[in-house]
């Protein structure tokens, strides 16, 4: 649920975990405007982007004016958030979660003091220990590593030692470079695909060389192909996950450049060609590529076969389940694109309360009219399947759900389970209609 | 001469040599259903496996999903991390729902909690032409990680499928077919035949080996098997487990909706399924098979 910023009124947003993981990127992106390195905060707990000011105090007059100079931003935007500034990225969280807009010079007794919850643990975590009676920071410390790790495992002290700078803090930065070119121009325009096809190898030999220099992978990568006497061909593949593979990415880009008319006359071929990448992220050198300069050596990955899939069935050919509480059943469950790079995983479930309740294996989609016929309390006694009406053997329900209000929906939906004709079947009511939905086959 | 005769009976005494098998070896091992009517013997995790729902009709497809769902759950169990389960073609995606399970223990108190290991390893291929089906197929079952790929095998033919039992060495692809191709020629190393029923107001499963290739037990042919859902009565264990010995062949009434497909004769699905309500329990005779 979001609020319209013009009328002020509420609206109903989807969630889109890969929607929102952009924007929080783009974000951190613009942040740069704050310290030379910007990171998402991908621990659990409300979005965070950490900002590395280290050396910076001079530039902005002071750690004082800079949060001010942040605060005012913030509010400019319209976003509710807080903010501080402290010795590293887990303490300077914590900080904001706890004293808000204020500048931490030390690692000392306010951090014994702040509550769990802004160490930004597991959710099962402070929950457990607040069980035990211990509710801040300082309370887990004196718990020692030991009992922490055998109860939790590592990862809570890890946190605990990270906030407190006794353990060494890695940042995924985000990276704010342009795109990465490529060319070559022929000596005169070809209409033979040998040497195109050359032509974009050594383009892109070139544009990995340069995404390994400079630790990057690519996310969303372009071929133009310039011609003598018409429109340039722009040719376009974004991938599931950075990859600077050079087996990887001509895999994909082959198929798509064999296809591509290169005109009957050879003056009217292709003149030049140009590989870019439009959006890369950083990548850690793997040691394979340190050795053989090449990360494939060891077969396609699950990142590559997702490309290949999506370049022959599309992009929204490969889904994940999805679960929200909603009354519409084709709302509540649902299967959703898989994220792409750097996105998070899936959304959220919904409570156990709203996940357990009995469904069906199979949906009918959409629900199909049924004819049925009810007893004096209402209750189904004959369904019409495969063309006889069958008497129901038993029945279950109504599960009445009451419609979704908030988007103007009206009235309610009874739900029953239904043996008949030798298996389950889930039917829904409104009003007079009955609708097959799904049944257990 | 005599080093290569040493050779040569090396060789033999490995039992490397003799009629190759029309199954091929797959490179995992075999895969515990939880299933005693095959009588001790593992379900071969490689190669074709088709499955027809009984209630699955030309006009309204139902396909055998309990069964994906009972094998997917077990693979899940017992392969390696990390272990992917595809489904491809929109007739073979189960309700989201099918994917969770439930655990009730002491851990936590006895609260029921979420075993989300089938939704998480689950991917969904969207591939809708006959053509795209086959080829999404055969890629699911290059995928790292695939441990079962279910694919709607609907017009799939001999050479579909024989190319399909080439590629499924790492890990089975079991068909969901409708009703209507129960005659069609395949290569599935197994076929399967499932009817939906109930027992104790439950769902619940009986389904027939209605066909074993040859380098499987005989025994097998004929067997049944059964399973329930148990979504919401684990206990320590996965709520969707068909493990229950409940199984056999029984006679009973023919049901209304086998007359109307048309299963064909000698087809032992046709005079096995339970009455409505009836529980499942094992015969006196003990296993038919």
């Amino acid at each position: 649920m979001s609020r319209d910023r013009c009328s002020g009124k509420a609206v109903e947003v989807p969630f889109d975990a890969a929607a929102d993981d952009r924007a929080l990127n783009a974000f951190a992106g613009w942040c740069l405007r704050y310290g030379p390195a910007t990171a998402v905060e991908r621990s659990p707990g409300p979005a965070a982007v950490c900002v590395n000011v280290r050396g910076c105090e001079g530039v902005h007059g002071g750690w004082g004016r800079l949060l001010q100079r942040v605060q005012r931003d913030m509010d400019r935007l319209g976003l509710h958030a807080s903010g501080a500034v402290a010795g590293g990225a887990a303490a300077s969280l914590v900080a904001a979660a706890h004293h808000s807009w204020q500048v931490i010079q030390d690692h000392g007794e306010w951090l014994d003091q702040a509550p769990l919850d802004s160490l930004r643990l597991s959710p099962q975590v402070p929950v457990a220990l607040a069980e035990v009676g211990v509710r801040t920071i300082g309370q887990m410390r004196r718990l020692g590593a030991q009992a922490l790790a055998d109860r939790f495992g590592e990862g809570p002290w890890h946190r605990l030692q990270l906030a407190l700078g006794q353990a060494t803090e890695g940042m995924t930065s985000v990276v704010p470079q342009g795109p990465l070119r490529c060319a070559l121009a022929f000596d005169g325009p070809t209409a033979r695909p040998e040497a195109l096809q050359q032509g974009v190898q050594s383009c892109l030999q070139r544009l990995v060389h340069r995404l390994r220099r400079r630790c990057l992978g690519s996310l969303h990568v372009r071929v133009q192909l310039r011609r003598a006497s018409a429109a340039p061909t722009r040719l376009e593949w974004r991938l599931a996950r950075p990859s600077r593979g050079l087996r990887h990415l001509w895999r994909l880009m082959q198929p798509d450049l064999e296809r591509v008319h290169l005109g009957h006359d050879p003056a009217e071929g292709i003149e030049a060609v140009q590989v870019t990448s439009l959006r890369h992220v950083s990548m850690a050198p793997g040691q394979a590529e340190l050795l053989h300069g090449s990360v494939e050596s060891q077969g396609p990955s699950w990142a590559e076969w997702i490309d290949r899939v999506r370049q022959r069935l599309g992009g929204v050919s490969l889904r994940v389940p999805h679960a929200q509480a909603d009354p519409d059943q084709a709302r509540a469950w649902a299967m959703r694109p898989m994220a792409d790079a750097g996105a998070a995983a899936q959304a959220p479930m919904p409570s156990i309360e709203f996940l357990l309740p009995l469904r069906p294996t199979v949906r009918v989609a959409p629900p199909r009219a049924v004819e049925v016929a009810c007893d004096a309390r209402r209750r189904p006694v004959q369904v019409r399947l495969r063309g006889a009406l069958q008497p129901v053997l038993a029945a279950e329900g109504p599960d009445r759900v009451e419609a979704a209000w908030w988007r103007g929906e009206q009235g309610t939906h009874d739900r029953w389970r239904v043996l008949a004709d030798g298996a389950w079947w889930w039917l829904r009511r409104d009003g007079a209609a009955w609708w097959l939905e799904g049944a257990w086959t | 001469m005599q080093a290569i005769q040493q050779q040569v009976d090396a060789v033999l005494a490995s039992g490397r040599v003799g009629v190759p098998s029309p199954i091929p070896a797959g490179n995992a091992g075999p895969m515990q259903v939880g299933w005693p009517a095959l009588q001790g013997a593992d379900l071969p995790w490689h190669g074709v496996h088709e499955a027809f729902g009984a209630l699955d009709a030309a006009a309204l497809r139902l396909p055998a999903m309990s069964m994906a769902l009972h094998l997917a759950w077990r693979a899940v169990m017992q392969a390696p991390s990390p272990h992917r389960v595809l489904w491809v073609g929109r007739h073979a995606w189960p309700h989201p729902r099918a994917l969770l399970g439930s655990l009730r223990g002491l851990r936590g108190g006895w609260r029921q909690r979420l075993d989300a290991r089938l939704w998480h390893a689950s991917v969904f291929v969207d591939a809708g032409g006959l053509v795209d089906r086959l080829w999404a197929t055969e890629m699911s079952l290059q995928a790292p990680g695939a441990v079962l790929v279910v694919a709607d095998g609907a017009g799939l033919n001999l050479t579909a499928t024989r190319r399909l039992q080439l590629a499924a060495t790492a890990c089975p692809v079991l068909l969901l077919r409708p009703a209507h191709e129960a005659a069609s020629p395949s290569a599935a190393i197994i076929r399967w035949r499932v009817q939906a029923g109930t027992h104790q107001d439950q769902p619940a499963w009986t389904a027939r080996a209605v066909r074993v290739r040859s380098g499987l037990p005989p025994a097998w042919l004929d067997a049944a098997v059964s399973w329930d859902a148990w979504w919401e009565r684990g206990s320590d264990a996965v709520a969707w487990e068909g493990i229950l010995p409940r199984v056999n062949t029984m006679d009973r009434p023919q049901h209304p909706m086998e007359s109307e497909h048309g299963t064909h004769a000698g087809d032992p699905a046709a005079v096995v399924a339970r009455r409505p309500g009836d529980p499942i329990a094992p015969p006196a005779g003990g296993l038919a098979a």
